[in-house]
């Protein structure tokens, strides 16, 4: 309830505090303390909205960067091991595989594979043995 | 209270209005990018800790994160391989955990003297 009463000042700040001066207003509340309560408000909801975006922001990001930085050290070693074409392969991959378990299995066959060829036939098999 | 006074602080509050908004846009751009560039130290942990696991054990997997997690918090280059991917490689081509404990330790101080280097180059 509170959740929703915050997103709909940050949504149309602007209504409320026309809503919120008039308010003040009507009751009687003189010029001078009705300006000073708006502009609290404004610093508020200010406030206010920096954190809810700064919130809603972070939620997807935090995955997403965390792929990104497993797809940067995988790619690398991928690439020294067996080479450039293995290494954007598998740098594709990253791009719709969002476990990290399958990071630690991939790993793993970097160290048990001794050619592109095999290491390429393992992750295939991972991906399509492993997953719908 | 005069109808003009009514105007001015509906314009006031329209005003007022956009400013939150972009704000919130502010704050969503600072935070995704914060948390972003977060979860990306936290993927290149846990890939150095999956190759270094799978190379030499859980045990010393632990240990290698630990020693080289100041390095994985630096910002990685945009262009070329960076200290996650330099340190993946000591993974790949290091026989033994102490090697590649010894080899990032060697990289460390090979940072740590360039550092120095170009600090005194810019101070001269």
């Amino acid at each position: 309830m509170i959740g929703a009463r915050k997103a709909g000042l940050v949504s149309f700040p602007g209504a409320w505090l026309e809503g919120y001066e008039g308010g003040l207003r009507s009751t009687g509340v003189p010029h001078e303390r009705r300006m000073q309560l708006v502009a609290e408000s404004v610093a508020r909801l200010t406030a206010e909205a920096y954190f809810a975006g700064y919130v809603r922001g972070g939620e997807s990001a935090y995955d997403d960067g965390m792929t990104e930085g497993q797809s940067e050290v995988i790619h690398w070693v991928v690439w020294v091991k067996f080479g450039p074409m293995a290494a954007h392969r598998v740098a594709k991959l990253f791009e719709w595989i969002r476990e990290p378990e399958w990071t630690a299995r991939l790993a793993a066959r970097v160290f048990t594979c001794g050619t592109a060829t095999e290491f390429l036939a393992r992750v295939k098999d991972l991906t399509e043995g492993e997953r719908p | 209270m005069n109808s003009k006074d009514v105007v001015t602080i509906a314009g006031f509050a329209k005003e007022v209005g956009q400013d939150i908004h972009s704000r919130h846009r502010v704050g969503f751009d600072e935070g995704r990018a914060s948390a972003y560039e977060a979860g990306r130290v936290a993927g290149r942990e846990s890939a150095i800790h999956a190759l270094a696991a799978a190379r030499f054990g859980v045990e010393a997997a632990d240990h290698v994160v630990e020693a080289t997690m100041s390095m994985l918090h630096e910002p990685e280059p945009n262009v070329g391989i960076g200290n996650a991917g330099r340190i993946a490689i000591c993974v790949l081509t290091c026989t033994t955990a102490e090697e590649l404990l010894a080899r990032v330790r060697e990289v460390e101080e090979e940072e740590a003297k360039r550092d120095r280097a170009l600090r005194a180059f810019f101070r001269r």
